[in-house]
């Protein structure tokens, strides 16, 4: 079934592009859907396709071989994903899955390359976008080898109450610690030891940041 | 704040039945079904040596069966801080237990 044109020009990448140009693109974009917990792509497969997120949240990860896991992004509504493999012809840099009901567009990889060689603002949409992931994953990457976990954790729960940088959701300790780059246990006696400080409080299903500026000062490493 | 979700959740095809996790609940909430524990926990915790919340039983378990879920907020959630704070709750109840010993 063809993708309505309107519904295209809704993703940033395609948001300025006029309607012949995005006319062109439409055949090129399929659609499909997952399941809370299915796999989209695993890491290490051939590149098959670019991904853009149209509804729900997708989950960006890599495992060791032990089995531990660090997630390098959550991605929502608009984000796209796989497109660094499909821009040097690599193999997929991460797994994705499904974290909700999810909605994908998604075009495959030869033709993306030509979508993006006749219309520059796909071309320099990509740009951008992958100039604010080198960003990104460098902030990330200072944070993992320059802090210490109950750093990473304070900064964590602080961005959690602000509603930025993660999705606003439930977590475990098993997933924030996939989040944080670290294992459940430092978690677990993390947040005993932060509520031991009084800078949280825990109820069922429910931390509540109750010393604000004190978390502040644990995220500067103070 | 309803948080009638934010119980464990039980994974039961890890779990092995082995009963750490009633051992570790403070406020013996839990009950070990045919296939798993079957938690029944209080919004708070009565126990008095559980004063953090909880989720003991999903740091015990030796399989990673169980997995408790939050939200995380800050304290201008109204819906939250005008609840009881656990210590109020727990003064409640040790009024309330008092009551019916004198009764």
């Amino acid at each position: 079934m063809a993708i309505p044109v309107e519904k295209l020009s809704q993703l940033p990448f395609f948001a300025r592009l006029d309607e012949d140009a995005l006319l062109e693109i439409v055949p090129h974009v399929q659609e499909r859907t997952f399941l809370p917990g299915q796999v989209i792509l695993l890491e290490g497969e051939p590149c098959r396709e670019v991904y853009f997120v149209m509804q729900g949240l997708v989950r960006t990860h890599r495992l060791s071989l032990d089995g531990r896991e660090q997630v390098l992004a959550y991605l929502g509504p608009g984000e796209p994903f796989n497109l660094v493999p499909a821009l040097d012809g690599s193999s997929n840099l991460a797994t994705v899955n499904a974290v909700t009901d999810t909605t994908l567009y998604t075009i495959p990889c030869k033709h993306f390359h030509l979508i993006m060689r006749h219309h520059h603002q796909v071309a320099l949409a990509v740009l951008e976008r992958v100039a604010a992931e080198v960003r990104r994953l460098s902030d990330m990457v200072e944070e993992l080898a320059l802090y210490t976990v109950r750093t990473r954790l304070a900064r964590f729960l602080l961005a959690q109450t602000e509603g930025t940088r993660t999705p606003q959701r439930r977590w475990t300790q098993e997933e924030i610690a996939a989040q944080i780059g670290t294992v459940r246990e430092m978690v677990g006696r993390t947040l005993r030891a932060f509520a031991a400080d009084g800078l949280i409080r825990r109820q069922r299903g429910v931390i509540i940041v109750v010393n604000r500026e004190g978390l502040e000062r644990e995220a500067t490493g103070g | 704040m309803n948080t009638t979700w934010a119980l464990p959740e039980v994974d039961e095809t890890r779990c092995t039945l082995c009963g750490l996790c009633l051992e570790a609940c403070p406020c013996h909430a839990v009950e070990l079904g045919e296939r798993g524990p079957i938690f029944d926990c209080p919004e708070v915790c009565p126990s008095i040596e559980c004063s953090d919340g909880c989720c003991l039983c999903e740091e015990v378990c030796p399989t990673n069966a169980i997995t408790c879920a939050f939200e995380i907020v800050g304290s201008d959630r109204q819906d939250i801080t005008e609840t009881n704070t656990i210590e109020d709750e727990k003064k409640l109840l040790e009024e309330e237990r008092s009551k019916r010993w004198l009764q």
